[in-house]
């Protein structure tokens, strides 16, 4: 059984016209006989990226909906959603640098919403061509759930801002050449008063950038040291002072960034489904009811996001509720792969087969049945738990932002 | 207390009209004070007169009846705004007896004359009908049905027996189902016949009530054909799925709504209890799942009205998963969070304890709806 389509909401034929024209689109550009980004073999699926990145880019698809002209395709929030569930049940990712997901998925949104007309004018189409390739610089060694606690400073000097501090954990940030980073910019300032939400070229003295590997064991993130690192006085978003509520907007795209989040789901579930036939558990009472579990919660999700989109199409942007959905994906995350290891059995200890072909999120179609594979997926279970504000801080958020339950008692006075 | 409205899922305008009128309605006409009258043995009578009222005044038996049959002809997801409203005040009326059960069958019949014969009356709330299929307490698939059916000169007899009849206690007429030799059929039954005998048992929620039915050779009328017993009340089945758990969606909403109102309140070392992060983190847990369920009742509710069948099973098993799951989760949390004064039977707590897990019996457990689903993905085991 696979997911289908949406049918209910998008009604008009017009949007049915779109779906077609995606669909051809997928047809022109996607090599014979494409089974999916997963299937392809490492450096295949390099050379694979790069000219369909190019195509992205040539028909807007890359930031469907930007105005076009700053290079994206003025889609509609209805037709947004055919052209990701169907180049995610094609396999076709959105997305092709390491760094597109940060750009795209948080600074692109975040300069639409907070920048400047020359701010959008000049980062926005270089984004899209590739020339800025982006990290998202928040975390530090000492303010990770606390973020706003951080220590970075930064200093106007003259027409530049002179940045000091220490971040930590950027993911792809050793792919990156620019960083997008709160500092502190006024000693005096209540601590949220005192940030600001600068925009810094990492290609510069003053600037280290080293990579970290994770658990999966790739270098999937970096750390970043800036000392006396500069940019430019206009390179800012929102006034001084208003950093804070710039990044809370961004936290908000990036706990809502689910769009089809449902369809990959359900291509990790074909897989289990092919997996549990193949180690002859289809008469498992006890897999069966995990399997169902997880076929249910993947509806669960689609549901939930149809309505998300509703709210959207009537106007609200991602609130608190966007914590909602963070919570059930990446809770989710954690026990379809925990069924995937426990389909593997013994398999699961040992690392067989091709790897994935992703960093984040759930895995493309196409991605093999492997113990490798799921591995990899199992093992990146327990990081979505953590970034974009682990499960605790979820949950504090819909306790007291939704349900309005009182805060817990903080200690008075912030970090000067 | 705002949340539900703030944090509710769009709806159209039609729907949040109709949700609002039933919502007074029913906080005039059935609040729990009153709920817990209705429920004893002497609010039988007003019972009745209540349901009358919601239905002449709401039009809720008809809601989604065609209009030739004296109905109003509206979506399923009508139906679904109204069951849980009913869930939230757990109003002890036939709701589900008569008209997600008995109207759903009769429906789904394609029986015009039989629906003629009897929509009306039930539609006004004169006449109280029920259903009555399965006899064993997991037998969901009717697979041991022992109430026989004979048929001589073109006249219908019953005999066997019905546990758990929800609503038998009012209803004057029960679709029963029976194997006759030419295969299952559903038999409209006069619940007034004196060959028919009721055995009202206790029942845990008391604002359900049900009883026994014994049917000993009871002259009955053929809804349907012959051979196609089974086929309604399975189609039935799939349609009272979204329905009871679109209800408790309801138990689950006001259950939540009662214990944040609670966390918000008390005070204990010197603190609002639900500024401790283990309550919190436990009402947190319980919005998010509500909110599934209420994003995936309405999504199944859309599926009915699409009248995509494969779809619309597949809601509707994971409806009543999730439903059955989630009520009692939080339905548990809410006595959890209230301490002491939660076990009481003053506390309203218990009453929704109650009505979840009764309700996640009836029409099969999570465990049973599951299976279905993995049999939609695996095919049946053996
Ligand atoms: C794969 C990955 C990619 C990342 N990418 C980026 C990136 O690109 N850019 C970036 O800036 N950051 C990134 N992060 C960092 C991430 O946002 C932080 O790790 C995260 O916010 C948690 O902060 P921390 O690591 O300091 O943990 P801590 O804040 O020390 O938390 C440790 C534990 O304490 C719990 N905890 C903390 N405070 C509370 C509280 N108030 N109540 C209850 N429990 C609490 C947490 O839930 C957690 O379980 C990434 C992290 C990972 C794992």
């Amino acid at each position: 059984m696979t997911t289908e389509a949406v049918s209910s909401e998008a009604g008009p034929a017009r949007l049915d016209e779109f779906r077609g024209q995606v669909l051809e689109f997928l047809a022109d550009n996607l090599p014979d006989g494409f089974r999916g980004v997963g299937a392809l073999a490492g450096d295949v699926r390099e050379a694979f990226l790069g000219p369909w990145r190019d195509a992205l880019v040539r028909t807007g698809y890359i930031a469907p909906e930007w105005p076009v002209e700053y290079g994206g395709a003025g889609l509609t929030q209805q037709q947004r959603i055919v052209l990701d569930e169907e180049s995610a049940r094609a396999g076709a990712p959105l997305w092709a640098l390491p760094t597109d997901p940060i750009g795209f998925g948080l600074l692109g949104s975040i300069v639409l919403l907070w920048g400047t007309p020359e701010q959008k004018q000049h980062f926005l189409p270089a984004l899209v061509s590739g020339e800025h390739r982006w990290a998202q610089g928040f975390s530090e060694p000492e303010a990770g759930s606390d973020l706003f606690n951080l220590r970075t400073r930064a200093v106007l000097d003259g027409d530049e801002w002179v940045v000091d501090g220490h971040k930590i954990w950027q993911t792809q940030g050793h792919k990156a050449n620019w960083i997008f980073l709160l500092a502190r910019t006024d000693p005096a300032a209540r601590n949220r008063d005192a940030l600001s939400f600068l925009l810094v070229p990492l290609d510069q003295p003053g600037v280290v950038v080293t990579p970290i590997r994770s658990m999966t064991g790739e270098e999937e993130f970096a750390e970043v040291r800036l000392e006396g690192a500069r940019t430019s006085a206009a390179n800012i978003l929102g006034a001084p002072g208003q950093g804070a509520q710039v990044a809370l907007s961004l936290l908000g795209f990036e706990r809502s960034a689910f769009g089809a989040a449902h369809v990959h789901y359900g291509s990790e579930l074909d897989r289990l489904v092919v997996l549990t036939r193949e180690q002859g558990l289809e008469d498992d009472p006890g897999i069966r009811q995990r399997l169902a579990d997880a076929r249910i919660k993947i509806e669960v999700m689609k549901a939930m996001s149809f309505q998300a989109r509703k709210r959207a199409a009537a106007g609200s942007s991602p609130g608190p509720e966007s914590s909602v959905f963070k919570l059930y994906q990446t809770t989710f995350d954690l026990t379809l792969t925990e069924l995937a290891m426990d389909l593997l059995g013994m398999g699961a200890t040992i690392t067989t087969g091709q790897p994935s072909a992703t960093v984040l999120g759930p895995d493309p179609v196409g991605t093999p049945n492997s113990s490798a594979a799921w591995q990899s997926a199992y093992l990146r279970s327990r990081a979505a738990v953590i970034y974009g504000g682990s499960s605790q801080i979820q949950r504090n958020t819909i306790g007291e932002q939704v349900l309005g339950l009182p805060r817990e008692p903080r200690p008075t006075g912030g970090r000067a | 207390m705002s949340w539900p409205a703030d944090a509710e899922l769009v709806e159209d305008q039609d729907h949040a009209d109709f949700r609002s009128s039933v919502r007074s309605f029913l906080a005039q006409h059935a609040p729990t004070r009153r709920v817990r009258q209705l429920c004893d043995d002497a609010g039988r009578v007003e019972r009745s007169a209540l349901w009358r009222q919601l239905c002449t005044e709401l039009g809720v038996a008809g809601l989604c009846v065609p209009e030739e049959f004296g109905g109003q002809g509206a979506p399923a997801s009508y139906q679904v705004v109204l069951l849980e409203e009913l869930g939230r005040t757990l109003a002890p009326v036939p709701m589900f007896a008569s008209t997600v059960l008995a109207t759903t069958a009769l429906l789904e019949s394609g029986d015009a004359e039989a629906c003629k014969r009897w929509l009306p009356a039930m539609v006004r709330g004169e006449r109280v009908a029920t259903m009555a299929a399965g006899e064993r307490p997991h037998d969901w698939d009717l697979r041991s049905v022992t109430t026989t059916a004979t048929c001589l000169g073109g006249r219908w007899r019953v005999t066997g027996s019905k546990p758990w009849v929800v609503d038998g206690d009012n209803a004057t007429l029960a679709l029963v189902l029976a194997d006759s030799a030419d295969g299952s059929v559903l038999l409209a039954v006069d619940l007034d016949d004196e060959a028919v005998r009721r055995e009202v048992s206790a029942t845990l929620d008391p604002t359900r009530p049900a009883v026994t039915i014994h049917v000993d050779d009871v002259v009955a009328d053929l809804v349907g054909g012959v051979g196609e017993g089974r086929r309604i009340v399975d189609a039935t089945m799939r349609r009272a799925a979204v329905a009871l758990a679109a209800e408790q969606l309801g138990v689950a909403t006001r259950a939540l709504e009662m214990a944040v109102e609670q966390a918000k309140t008390r005070v204990q070392f010197g603190r609002a209890i639900g500024s401790f992060q283990s309550l919190k983190h436990l009402l947190a847990d319980c919005y998010v799942e509500v909110e599934g369920l209420r994003a995936s009742v309405r999504h199944a509710a859309q599926a009915l009205d699409d009248g995509d069948p494969a779809q619309a099973t597949l809601l509707a098993h994971l409806c009543k998963a999730v439903g059955s799951d989630v009520a009692l989760d939080v339905a548990g949390a809410s006595i959890q969070v209230h301490g002491g004064i939660g076990f009481t039977w003053e506390h309203d707590a218990h009453l929704y304890f109650k009505r979840a897990t009764v309700s996640r019996q009836w029409l099969g457990t999570p465990a049973y709806h599951r299976d279905k689903v993995a049999a939609l993905m695996l095919g049946a085991t053996a």
